[in-house]
């Protein structure tokens, strides 16, 4: 399945309850979008399920900002930034 | 020297409430006179957690009973103290105890869905253990209110209410505490917990709660949530603090008889309410208002009559009411929100009717109220009897 990064931002967005435009390249996931351990690890779950992809421990643990988890994402699913 | 009171003496200065009758004290007390409608459960309709400043990442990772002890934890302290919250008191000395009977049985439930599903392991929710264990409701309370003292939950089924304002009040007539939160949540409305109440014959047929009624068939289970301020009387004077009632004692007992059914003697009920009454330094004839457990099954009512009669005398012995002919029974909560019921009865002078109760069993021989009734408000005496075989009462009387 291949998916836009308008797709991305928007499912992220409406899982946290943001607006989607603070969710930018270099929006930190910890300090600037109040997203903790556990919520990384609840979303990462929640996207595996919504894209049919795998998210390992190690790869989300590399992810710092949105913009690392969007470019995430869209290696797994092919899709188009 | 463990329990040393130095005479300490504990009241309650805040009062929070969410039951399906109403939220916040007036709705609540307004709704004891309501016929509830006929429901075997009882859940509360209009409830949000963003009105009490729940973000929704942060209700995501709470159950509903941790949602609902928050909520009304945060209710007791604006009535207490005011919007800002405790002020003037020593953090640590701030303690939380709120029961569950149950805890996250939603949480529970759906991921044991997710686990039964093509998902598995997998999939269970990296959030389900903070969310399932019964202590979430007290530290939630005490993570968003900033409450450092003693924290805790006291799990004893549908006397964990009634247990956790008398821990609480033994906390701060010690002297470890100045200010306890003290109650009990409960939202258990799921399908394992229905079906096994319902297949244990426990819960009404006819959706009915009618306590002491020759008619009554089982009690309705309900999601509730009460929570009392517990203060040091002279702090809470000294401050200006409006002040409900005293807690003067209580008793805990076991009947070390069944899991599920009362003791058909009552003697553990009967004990429990002697040892309250012994802590609270109070005569029997003294008390004037029961706050019944008073369930609406036929084995509950007639064993707590039996022992209420015992304690107290028929000649005429003290008012007994049953909220939970309105509120059904809200397990780890009842205890809880009855406690509210009386702290209410001190400020309006009536004690609220039994509801939906017609016709009295004869074998009830206790004065049941079965319409608002004025008091004078003197003492009285909350009951809360649970699976396991706890009892639990509590004295409360006017400060």
């Amino acid at each position: 399945m291949s998916i836009t990064a308008d797709q991305v931002r928007g499912d992220v967005a409406t899982y946290l309850q943001l607006d989607p435009e603070k969710l930018t390249e270099y929006a930190l996931l910890t300090e600037d979008l109040g997203v903790d351990s556990l919520t990384a690890i609840e979303m990462s779950i929640e996207l595996e399920g919504r894209y049919s992809i795998d998210i390992s421990d190690e790869e989300l643990a590399q992810v710092a900002t949105y913009g690392d988890l969007e470019k995430l994402v869209l290696s797994k699913t092919g899709g188009q930034a | 020297m463990i329990e040393s009171r130095d005479g300490r003496r504990v009241v309650i200065t805040g009062l929070g409430v969410i039951a399906p009758c109403g939220t916040g004290l007036d709705a609540f007390w307004a709704g004891l006179g309501q016929v509830a409608e006929p429901e075997t459960e009882r859940t509360i309709a209009d409830f949000d957690p963003k009105e009490y400043g729940l973000k929704h990442t942060e209700a995501r990772r709470m159950d509903r009973f941790a949602q609902l002890a928050f909520a009304t934890a945060k209710m007791a302290i604006a009535d207490s103290f005011g919007e800002d919250g405790i002020t003037g008191y020593d953090e640590w000395k701030c303690g939380v105890v709120l029961g569950t009977g149950i805890g996250g049985a939603h949480a529970w439930e759906s991921n044991a869905q997710v686990l039964l599903s093509d998902k598995g392991e997998k999939g269970v929710s990296p959030l389900v253990v903070p969310m399932v264990m019964p202590n979430a409701g007290a530290a939630a309370a005490s993570m968003r209110l900033g409450l450092r003292g003693p924290v805790e939950t006291i799990a004893t089924a549908c006397a964990s209410g009634t247990h956790s304002i008398a821990n609480g009040a033994k906390l701060v007539a010690s002297g470890r505490c100045d200010v306890v939160l003290a109650g009990g949540s409960e939202s258990c409305q799921t399908g394992v917990m229905r079906g096994g109440f319902n297949n244990m014959k426990a819960t009404s047929s006819s959706g009915v709660s009618r306590p002491f009624d020759i008619e009554r068939d089982g009690f309705c289970s309900a999601e509730a949530a009460g929570v009392l301020v517990l203060e040091e009387y002279e702090a809470a004077k000294a401050r200006g603090a409006k002040i409900y009632a005293e807690v003067l004692g209580s008793g805990s007992t076991a009947d070390a008889h069944h899991i599920t059914a009362p003791d058909p003697q009552g003697d553990g009920a009967y004990n429990c309410m002697r040892l309250a009454l012994e802590d609270a330094g109070i005569e029997p004839a003294q008390i004037a208002q029961v706050n019944a457990h008073g369930t609406s099954t036929p084995l509950n009512d007639a064993a707590e009559s039996a022992a209420v009669a015992r304690m107290f005398g028929t000649d005429p012995g003290p008012a007994m009411t049953s909220i939970k002919g309105v509120t059904g029974h809200a397990l780890g909560a009842a205890g809880a929100i009855e406690a509210v019921a009386v702290a209410l009865s001190y400020v309006h002078k009536q004690i609220p009717p039994t509801m939906s109760t017609q016709n009295v069993d004869p074998q009830i021989v206790s004065d049941i109220v079965l319409q608002w009734r004025d008091w004078e408000p003197t003492y009285a005496i909350s009951n809360s009897f649970a699976f396991g075989g706890h009892n639990g009462s509590v004295v409360f009387g006017p400060a």
